[in-house]
């Protein structure tokens, strides 16, 4: 049994195509290796960044120091497993110089802080920011510009906190777990841990917030949290990534997205591959196999002569793609050295996982069909030179949608956008298929008037035509993924620019007073500088939801504890909607029909958080004022756009004789930035904030994402080139054929190569038209709901199906022409 | 012309229809020296003067019959191609099946469009190699009488490669090849 196998595996492998199937697999698999370690590291890459946003990879935040048995699980835990730990503490307080205060926002820091992530901070006010691993030594402190200004002090002076007087060292430009919600913060003053008791600041009733930082393998954070949950107090919650950063969380939730979509393409290519090239194995081999079957081969040992070489060979590429994907993977992280640290997390199983899944589900669900086809290749086909059996279109569908809808489920972990994408599959293909036989049809009528040359290309298509179809359609796949690539990055990055434009705003400035607005906006005019509208600000907070005091109504309502309710809100009143503001629900205040009583326009997040609805009453405490105002729209907000955004816009007037400061957020040229000691100076009570560093850190990670994308786009261009190169071979025994009869019946080479110019224009324009109309609406699709972007129209695409499309398939075709140009006619003399 | 498997029939075939070109010697063909002539000319050539019947009937698979018929008109860009075809189809008698494809045919009717589209183009010289040889017995007789009336009808010198000894009784010439010599018998 054994050596029958052997031999039956020794010959095939002597058969071009398994090995080309071979070649196949083996790159449907690397590819998905690669990708999917490309993708596992960089998506631990993003994580990790993302975790620079919490400074660590875990946090539990407090108000109160934890319980010393809380510290005891701590250190169980840390001492069975990796763990490492800072603490930051903030607190509100005075801080004052030369007889001035500001009230301001210390954060004490021990040695291991940021576990995650640099402070970036600045050896002179104003200057370069530079990267620091640590916070201060014990004794000194490093301050935010808004101090040194207000209290009129430079680098090396003494600022007192409390009863301590401590020496400014350095200006703190970032800190990486800051959040973005930067115009309600007071400046800040990083201190070491060590000092908070020696400025004898906190007493009794002090607002502090904890948090303690824990940094190690997911496994051990996971087992910590565990271990830490009963004990967890209400003022104790654990922090994730979602909760302390949105605009960030957005933008990588969406290029997960992103990356993933684009990965599914390069396999699905690659599937489509494996396809084509198992059909033409399946006819290399019915010869062989109908031979088997005449000589006696039948039930198990049938069966076992097809599965166990096709299966062992699968193996092998599986191993082999490996190989490759790895090589692959090290040539990208190479080329991405700059954008990616040397020492990158060690890859998980998931990508010798997936990619093998993959590759056995193309085998199975793509190749098998073919495969199984030469079961029932009846023996006579020897005697009488009867066609081979028809493949079985709906069983080969059927196992192909099963493939499709399972490789497109692992890429997407998610029902309805597989469902989406399947859908779209689908559809796609109904309609290619009858779209390429009316455009068949309609070309084969028009060329009956057109040159003998056309005529019979437009013919030769019509000849081939299931053939011809599923070349269309697999270039027209090809291109159409392609395009769409193509749509949906510019559509990312565009939506994203459109969001974050060049000039977005890289300053606030807040706490103007009235009476220096139009001194203020005289002062921007003069220097040319752009800027948005001044907004007026008033500081309140909210205490009661209909009635409810708003920490009783949080524990009544079960709500998730919102951010906005620990500390004061920026209050804001306008007619006019925000730009990028949208209301989803409710009326946007009407100058038209004032209303009677305080109107108020909440954010959805908030409103989502605390459940707020229309009609409800909020009431805010404004200094000594109390407030109620009646929620009467909620408005969506683009918290990634870098403009001034608020989460309660009352009606004009609402909040008169309130005190009121104004910002306004403006774009300042690197030119310009000279500028900014004299306008400081102009207005002492207003305050700056350099916001430069987060934008350029955001604009990092997005060329890190188009990077990768365009990584995966050349795996694309790469898989399909072997779906051309699959079509190529199956054809070209029909076209050698072709060309065998027309030298025989006397055709000359060029007219030979006329008609099969004719063909490949043919088949490049069908193809591309198709590609173009279904990258048009899948595009549109998807970019609508899934990236949640906004859909561009694209020349790019237009370009590449329209054109470039044609071009390639004839250039290719003709490539592929030239070697079965040359097929001599005495080979149907031979043949019988 | 008959011979044993392997004795060269296929190979002075191709090398009289310039498809092969000879190491030696050299054939004249209508005037012409084929071994002088490029591949294109010999194609013309064969355009003009030569029509082929083959074993395996050698149709386009995916033309119509009538399409297979057209084609060697087709290529000089003969005007009336389609009446020509169809008339010939019909004398063949395959006019009623003008509209359909090889893989519908029985192998009798494909030899049928073979020869109407060897005859097509009304060539002064017919070559065919074994036509009956994928055909039963009956079959093979009834195309064999179609050649040979068409071959008497057109003028046509045919030259006639085979197994079957009995068709030697039918032709003017026979010639038997073997290992590379060919002799009359």
């Amino acid at each position: 049994m054994f050596s029958f196998y052997s031999r039956l595996i020794k010959r095939q492998w002597r058969l071009g195509a398994i090995r080309l199937f071979c070649v196949a697999i083996a790159i449907a698999c690397a590819v998905t290796f690669s990708i999917t370690l490309l993708g596992d590291r960089l998506e631990k890459l993003f994580i990790n960044q993302s975790k620079e946003v919490l400074a660590a990879d875990l946090v539990l935040d407090s108000t109160t120091e934890l319980q010393t048995q809380q510290l005891d699980i701590i250190k169980q835990t840390s001492l069975e497993q990796v763990i490492t730990q800072a603490i930051t503490l903030r607190f509100p307080t005075m801080a004052n110089a030369n007889d001035s205060f500001i009230l301001s926002s210390v954060k004490a820091v021990t040695d291991n802080y940021p576990l995650r992530g640099q402070l970036q901070v600045s050896n002179t006010l104003y200057g370069e920011a530079v990267p620091m691993p640590h916070g201060p030594v014990a004794g000194e402190v490093w301050v935010e510009d808004r101090i040194l200004n207000e209290l009129g002090l430079s680098l090396g002076e003494t600022v007192t906190v409390g009863e301590r007087a401590f020496k400014i060292t350095r200006v703190v430009i970032y800190e990486p777990d800051r959040g973005s919600n930067f115009y309600s913060f007071t400046p800040r003053i990083l201190m070491h841990w060590d000092d908070v008791a020696s400025t004898q600041v906190i007493q009794p009733g002090s607002r502090l917030r904890y948090r303690y930082l824990f940094a190690g393998e997911t496994r051990a954070l996971e087992d910590l949290k565990q271990n830490l949950k009963p004990s967890l107090q209400p003022n104790q919650k654990f922090e994730t990534i979602k909760d302390t950063n949105e605009a960030m969380a957005n933008t990588l939730q969406r290029a997960y997205r992103f990356l993933h979509v684009t990965a599914l393409i390069a396999i699905l290519l690659g599937a489509v591959g494996a396809a084509l090239v198992s059909y033409q194995y399946a006819n290399e081999m019915t010869y062989q196999y109908a031979v088997l079957r005449c000589l006696g081969l039948r039930g198990k040992r049938l069966y076992g002569a097809i599965l166990v070489p096709f299966f062992l060979f699968s193996f092998i590429a599986i191993v082999i793609g490996w190989f490759l994907g790895g090589i692959t993977h090290y040539f990208i992280l190479y080329s991405l050295r700059d954008l990616i640290p040397s020492s990158l997390p060690p890859p998980g199983m998931e990508p010798f996982l997936l990619s093998s899944i993959t590759a056995l589900i193309v085998v199975v669900s793509f190749a098998w069909p073919f495969l199984n086809n030469l079961l029932k290749t009846p023996p006579k086909l020897l005697l009488n030179h009867a066609e081979a059996q028809e493949q079985p279109i709906i069983f080969t569908v059927t196992s192909m949608a099963i493939g499709v809808s399972i490789i497109v489920y692992i890429g997407t972990q998610d029902v309805l956008i597989s469902f989406y994408i399947i859908a779209g599959l689908c559809s796609f293909i109904l309609m290619s298929y009858g779209l390429t036989q009316l455009f068949i049809r309609w070309i084969i009528k028009r060329s009956e008037m057109q040159s003998v040359s056309t005529r019979l290309g437009a013919r030769m298509l019509g000849a081939n035509r299931r053939m011809v179809s599923l070349q269309i359609i697999a270039i027209a796949i090809t291109f159409f993924s392609l395009a769409l690539i193509q749509t949906l990055r510019d559509d990312l990055v565009s939506s994203w620019q459109s969001k974050v434009p060049e000039n977005a705003p890289n300053f606030f400035a807040i706490n103007l007073f009235v009476e220096d607005k139009l001194t203020f906006l005289a002062e921007l005019k003069r220097n040319n500088i752009s800027h948005s509208p001044l907004y007026p600000i008033v500081r309140g907070r909210l205490s009661a939801i209909n009635g409810e005091p708003v920490r009783e109504y949080v524990s009544k309502e079960k709500v998730k504890k919102d951010e906005s309710l620990n500390r004061d809100l920026a209050l804001s009143w306008g007619l006019e909607l925000p730009p990028d503001n949208k209301i989803i629900s409710g009326q946007w205040h009407n100058p038209e029909d004032p209303p009677e009583q305080i109107t108020v326009s909440v954010e959805e997040g908030v409103a989502e958080n605390l459940k707020i609805n229309l009609g409800d009453t909020l009431e805010f405490t404004i200094e000594t004022h109390k407030l109620e105002a009646l929620v009467t729209s909620l408005r969506s907000v683009e918290w990634e756009s870098f403009t001034p955004n608020f989460y309660m816009i009352f009606y004009p007037g609402s909040l008169d004789g309130l005190p009121v400061t104004y910002l306004s957020s403006m774009h300042l040229k690197q030119s310009q930035r000279t500028l900014l000691p004299t306008f400081i100076k102009h207005f002492p009570n207003a305050t700056f904030f350099d916001v430069d560093f987060l934008l350029t850190r955001i604009r990092g990670i997005m060329l890190q994402i188009s990077t990768a994308v365009e990584i995966i786009l050349y795996f694309s261009l790469f898989a399909s080139l072997i779906v051309f190169i699959a079509i190529e071979m199956i054809l070209r025994h029909y076209r050698s054929y072709s060309v065998a009869i027309y030298k025989a019946v006397g055709a000359r080479s060029e007219f030979i190569q006329k008609i099969f110019r004719a063909q490949f224009i043919f088949i490049g324009l069908i193809s591309g038209v198709i590609a173009y109309s279904l990258n048009l609406s899948i595009g549109f699709i998807i970019s609508t709901y899934y990236i949640e972007g906004d859909y561009i129209f694209n020349i790019k695409t237009a370009i590449l199906c329209l054109f470039i499309v044609p071009l390639l398939v004839l250039m290719a075709g003709y490539f592929s022409i030239q070697r079965v140009h040359q097929t001599p006619a005495k080979q149907l003399l031979t043949e019988e | 012309m008959i011979g044993q498997s392997g004795s060269g029939k296929t190979t002075l075939l191709s090398l009289l229809a310039g498809l092969d070109l000879s190491t030696a010697g050299s054939i004249q063909l209508f005037q012409h020296t084929i071994d002088t002539m490029d591949e294109d000319a010999r194609a013309e050539l064969r355009n003009r003067y030569i029509g082929f019947v083959f074993q395996a009937f050698h149709l386009l698979p995916g033309f119509t019959a009538i399409e297979n018929v057209m084609l060697p008109l087709e290529i000089n860009d003969m005007v009336d191609a389609e009446i020509i075809a169809k008339q010939l189809l019909v004398r063949v008698g395959m006019g009623h099946r003008l509209g359909h494809y090889p893989t519908t045919l029985s192998g009798g009717e494909q030899q049928r469009v073979a020869i109407a589209r060897a005859f097509v183009t009304n060539p002064p010289l017919l070559l065919a190699d074994e036509p009956t040889g994928n055909l039963d017995t009956e079959t093979g007789q009834k195309m064999i009488d179609l050649l040979f009336e068409l071959n008497q009808e057109n003028g046509t010198t045919l030259i006639l490669v085979t197994h079957d000894e009995s068709l030697t009784r039918r032709c003017d010439r026979c010639f038997r090849l073997t290992q590379g010599k060919l002799e009359q018998i």
